[in-house]
């Protein structure tokens, strides 16, 4: 039969909806259908009526409707109670993206109502005059609690609401898939996405349905079902996952051969045996599947966590491989993993262990250089080797032997044992010729030696030396062969040549080389370095053939240490900013527009420790200072503490230095005759001879008179000045000009400090104090106070000292004790001096 | 916030666990005064509104303007504090206990949405450990007993909880634990006047003008019981 259905809402007239519903009419039916309404069918009356006729084909046309049933009322509102306000559909379940239609239904049609989704109002369609729906589209999950929407009776303490349960999107099972690991059990897995539980309803559920053998199970996890293997029959599988929940189901399907779906599991017992200097085996074993698979199992071995072999292996339980080409004391990494032989599906989990290689003797001779000098009349060989690196040490380095043979007096060896921290050792020898193994040595033997004969002959070292320039790669270095049966050449030079020791380096070239570029991370600009180039003998001796030297870059001369005197009648320079009780060495060589002349043998000079350079210069008859005599007499925070034993050129780099102290000299004259009164002449004092004296040339016919020295540090200008009696000088104010500029830097400070001095100088009457020495070390003098003068003329020519810190004037005022370091009023003795 | 409900919600929970541990050893303290602070703390603490109510509210969503102002005590629900303050002591406790009986039968409604229902559950089991041993104090220190009706709990004024309608569950809820918590301020409340009469009768002791005495007796509560208690034990 087919049953056409009508259904009106408010009104019969009204229909909102027509269906047909066939179905076979039995004996006594009792028919069901039903019709599930947008609007809740409480907030409107339902009319519902049908027609019938026979839907069969066996009946032949026309078939003729039968007669409309009467209109059968569904009023959902009689049956509520006296509330003033409903709200529908309560606790209803939706998923995620559906459209819902809610309504309210007034009793008092005076009511002004209003209503809210989340707080936010909403408004809607008014069906009559106590009914709105309110129709929301694409309803969001917003908390498991569920959505609330109410309704409030403006005025009144009336409020009506309901629960919206907006469920996740039941999803479709993601990456559905069965295997087994001992054709007993399937294991199948799925991701099964967003859990759609809320309270009170639970999250889907999952079933499981084989196709071939009909059995269903319903699965205990969210994510996975084991499924009993039975027996060996069957061998395709054909499995539907449904997730299903309150809402609806959504399912997934597989089909697979049991074969073709084996994933063994993890193998055990990995084992390693027979470790050897460069071999091992290895063994584990692995869980059966069924009777007839054979497993491939993949022997990765790692090194350092990179995979550097790589070995598959088919096995039916027990696994071994005998690993080789392995580096001895290594460690290692062996990992297997096995998958079905046949039908590869996954791999089974990795079963790894380290291991370390044995050791082996070493297998490369140590490099070995050699350095030959005579200490106290007695050849002194310094042997250097290079460490071997991990590939050729093999091992452990225990310590290396030095084995001492005379070739000219044949004799029993002398062996030496160094230990494995150092890499040199001293030998001292005679005028013999002597060979020398070096080998180093560990648990497993000695490296194969390294032979370097020696001779207490220095040979030939007045080799002229060469310049060679430096450039971005290094120093390119050039010789010319000599005997032509060298066996080799080796280059040396000093990394750091300035310093003790010198990091002597060394490269090897083979004898058919004549050239090379030495590099290294440690040449730096504005440091000279000298190359040696030797040319190794068949008899493995050391000759030297060339020396070369130069600058990897000469810096900008007026920024270092290397100063061009224009003036070809100058025979003086002063050095600046050199340091106490410091070596430096110098070197003075003529140039013309050709070049410069030849570097002759450096002179060295050892500054003193704490005392004030005076320089003795021209002196005008008006006891001006010339401009030239300021003087940097030491700094602290120049460069670093050198002390340059090595023949080399040190550049200091003058930018750098920031000085902390400066010396400012006067010698009036007539001032000589007084000093010398009072004190011993130069060249009867045991004094050390300064290094400013050697670079500056002694004037010894000096005659100015005696001076008087004021310092000030103006970095600590404090004005603790006041009570100084520094002596003061007249002087012309425009002999110098004005020196703007901050004090940061040493020349600015220089610069201000001469204008300081000068201005002090000018403004100052004599007798007052404006220009203060601010030291942080003791004077020298203090031995010698006794031979200041006693009473110094009018005027008072003085130094004063004060201390390098802000002093209270009170403090500052009276002059320190005379035994004092921080003398006061003292002119130079010892020293000052002239030239 | 939230780290302070986590720390509010550990406190109770080791409280509740603590008391929890005194009732099931049987153990209780003789002091008066200690228990009578240790009740005065818990209902403190229960009283807040952060332990229970505002958790309760945010996770049912009836943090929203227009929802929040129908979140008010239903009339008639607990006991008021004018009812609490006019028991006797011994009264005071039956109801307390009483009614905390039923809250814990409400909560355990209440915990399958809101996990820190349990942790609250847990802690009123703790209090009313407590007031079992301020019962068993009162009571080894009375002469005669009175019976005093216990005062009606939640139970006997709420309407059940309809099944149907969840948005009428979740304001109910909300009412209830609005209730609850002035409940146990007003119980705090009353804890306090216990405390406070126990200092001015010992301030009194030293100075005992009788009148004086009798008058402020005639004025204090719980008279029927102060004359129960044992001397030195409890307030005179």
């Amino acid at each position: 039969m087919l049953f056409q259905i009508q259904i009106s809402r408010m009104k019969t007239s009204n229909v909102i909806w027509v269906g047909n519903y066939s179905t076979v009419v039995k004996r006594d039916p009792v028919l069901h259908w039903s019709w599930k309404s947008e609007l809740p069918l409480e907030c409107a009356t339902h009319f519902v009526r049908m027609r019938s006729r026979v839907d069969d084909a066996k009946i032949p046309e026309p078939r003729f409707w039968s007669n409309w049933s009467s209109w059968k009322e569904a009023d959902a509102q009689k049956s509520l109670g006296r509330d003033p306000l409903f709200l529908f559909p309560k606790d209803k379940l939706v998923e995620e993206g559906s459209n819902v239609t809610i309504c309210y239904m007034s009793r008092n049609q005076q009511d002004n109502i209003s209503c809210y989704l989340e707080g936010q109002q909403i408004h809607g369609e008014q069906l009559d005059s106590n009914v709105s729906a309110f129709k929301l589209n694409k309803v969001s999950f917003i908390r498991k609690t569920g959505t609330n929407i109410f309704c409030k009776v403006d005025q009144k303490d009336v409020i009506k609401g309901i629960v919206l349960f907006v469920s996740k999107v039941l999803e479709e099972p993601k990456d559905f898939s069965c295997e087994t690991q001992d054709f007993k059990t399937l294991t199948c897995t799925w991701d099964p996405g967003t859990d759609t539980s809320l309270p009170k309803r639970s999250s889907q559920s999952y079933t499981l349905f084989e196709s071939f053998s009909g059995k269903k199970i319903l699965c205990e996890h969210k994510n996975s079902c084991n499924w009993q293997v039975d027996s060996d029959s069957q061998e395709m599988y054909n499995f539907t996952l449904v997730a299903e929940n309150a809402l609806g189901n959504r399912s997934v399907s597989v089909l697979f051969s049991l074969t073709h779906r084996v994933h063994p599991k993890t193998p055990y017992n990995l084992f390693l045996k027979n470790v050897s200097g460069t071999k091992a085996t290895v063994t584990w074993k692995v869980h059966p599947i069924g009777n007839y698979s054979t497993l491939l199992c993949q022997l990765d071995l790692l090194g350092e966590g990179n995979v550097i072999q790589q070995h598959n292996v088919s096995i039916k339980e027990n696994g071994e491989y005998l690993l080789s080409e392995l580096e001895p004391d290594t460690e290692y990494m062996a990992r297997v993993r096995c998958a079905d032989a046949n039908h590869f599906w996954k791999w089974s989990g990795s079963i790894s262990q380290k291991f370390i290689t044995a050791e082996a003797a070493p297998s490369e001779a140590l490099d070995v250089w050699r350095n030959v000098k005579s200490v106290s009349g007695r050849p002194t060989v310094t042997l250097f080797w290079k460490p071997l690196s991990k590939l050729h040490a093999n091992g452990k380095i225990l310590s290396y032997n030095v084995t001492v043979e005379n070739l000219d007096r044949p004799s029993g060896l002398e062996v030496h044992s160094v230990p494995a921290t150092a890499n040199g050792t001293e030998l001292t020898l005679d005028q013999d010729s002597y060979q020398i193994h070096v080998t180093a040595l560990n648990s497993a033997g000695p490296s194969p030696a390294s032979v370097i004969v020696v001779s207490g002959d220095p040979g030939n070292e007045e080799v002229e030396e060469e310049r060679v320039n430096g450039t971005e790669d290094g120093f390119s270095v050039s010789w010319k062969p000599q005997s032509g049966k060298a066996i080799g050449y080796v280059v040396e030079w000093c990394d750091h040549p300035q310093d003790l020791p010198c990091d002597l380096q060394w490269k090897n070239l083979s004898s058919n080389t004549t050239s090379t570029v030495i590099s290294s991370g440690a040449f730096r600009p504005g440091v000279r370095y000298n190359f040696r180039i030797y040319e190794i003998s068949t008899e493995r001796m050391a000759y030297l053939l060339e020396k070369k030297a130069g600058y990897l870059k000469e810096l900008d001369k007026s920024a270092c240490c290397q100063h061009r005197i224009d003036n070809p009648e100058q025979k003086t320079f002063v050095m600046e900013n050199l340091q106490p009780e410091s070596v430096y060495e110098f070197l003075v060589t003529p140039y013309t527009s050709a070049g410069s002349g030849p570097l002759d043998a450096f002179t060295k000079v050892t500054t003193p420790d704490e005392y004030y350079l005076v320089e003795k210069g021209p002196y005008t008859h008006t006891h001006h200072p010339p401009h030239d005599r300021l003087r940097f007499a030491h700094h602290d925070h120049l460069l670093p503490k050198k002390s340059v034993e090595n023949p080399h050129l040190t550049i200091m780099n003058v930018s750098d230095c920031v000085p902390d102290a400066i010396e400012v000299i006067h010698k009036p004259e007539g001032s000589k005759i007084q000093f010398l009164g009072a004190s011993k002449s130069l060249t009867e004092t045991e004094f050390t001879k300064p290094a400013y004296l050697y670079l500056l040339p002694a004037e010894k016919n000096y005659s100015g008179p005696g001076p008087c020295i004021c310092f000030e540090n103006l970095t600590y200008n404090e004005a603790a000045a006041d009570s100084g009696s520094c002596g003061h000088f007249p002087v012309t104010p425009e002999a110098l000009p004005g020196q703007p500029g901050p004090l940061t830097s040493p020349e600015n400070l220089l610069k201000a400090l001469e204008k300081n001095y000068m201005n002090s100088l000018g403004e100052t009457a004599a007798g007052e104090a404006s220009l203060n020495y601010v030291s942080q070390l003791a004077s020298q003098m203090s031995g010698d106070k006794d031979s200041l003068p006693a009473n110094p003329p009018e005027p008072v020519l003085c130094s004063e000292y004060k201390m390098q810190m802000a002093i209270p004037l009170g403090l500052a005022s009276p002059p320190p004790a005379e035994n004092s370091g921080l003398s006061s009023t003292t002119p130079l003795d010892q020293s000052e001096h002239y030239r | 916030m939230r780290p302070q409900l986590v720390q509010r919600t550990l406190l109770s929970l080791v409280l509740g666990l603590l008391f929890l541990s005194t009732a099931a050893t049987g153990k209780c303290s003789g002091k008066y005064h200690e228990l009578l602070q240790q009740l005065q703390s818990q209902a403190d603490l229960m009283q807040d509104t952060s332990t229970l109510l505002d958790p309760y509210i945010h996770f049912q969503g009836l943090d929203q303007a227009g929802l929040k102002e129908h979140c008010k005590e239903s009339p008639g629900a607990f006991p008021s504090e004018d009812t609490l303050r006019g028991l006797s002591q011994r009264g005071f406790l039956r109801t307390l206990n009483a009614t905390l009986g039923h809250v814990l039968h409400r909560l355990t409604a209440l915990q399958q949405d809101l996990t820190i229902a349990q942790d609250q559950g847990r802690n009123i089991r703790g209090f009313r450990s407590n007031i079992h041993c301020m019962s068993q104090l009162l009571r080894g220190s009375s002469e005669v007993e009175t019976a005093e009706p216990t005062q009606p709990g939640p139970e006997a004024t709420l309407p059940p909880t309809p099944s149907s309608d969840t948005f009428q569950h979740k304001l109910q809820g909300c009412r209830f634990l609005r209730g609850y918590h002035r409940f146990m301020h007003s119980a705090g409340q009353v804890f306090k006047e216990w405390a406070d009469s126990r200092s001015r009768s010992r301030s009194r002791r030293h100075r005992p003008p009788r009148a004086l005495q009798r008058g402020a007796r005639r004025m204090r509560p719980f008279r029927r019981d102060e004359r129960l208690m044992p001397r030195g034990q409890l307030p005179q």
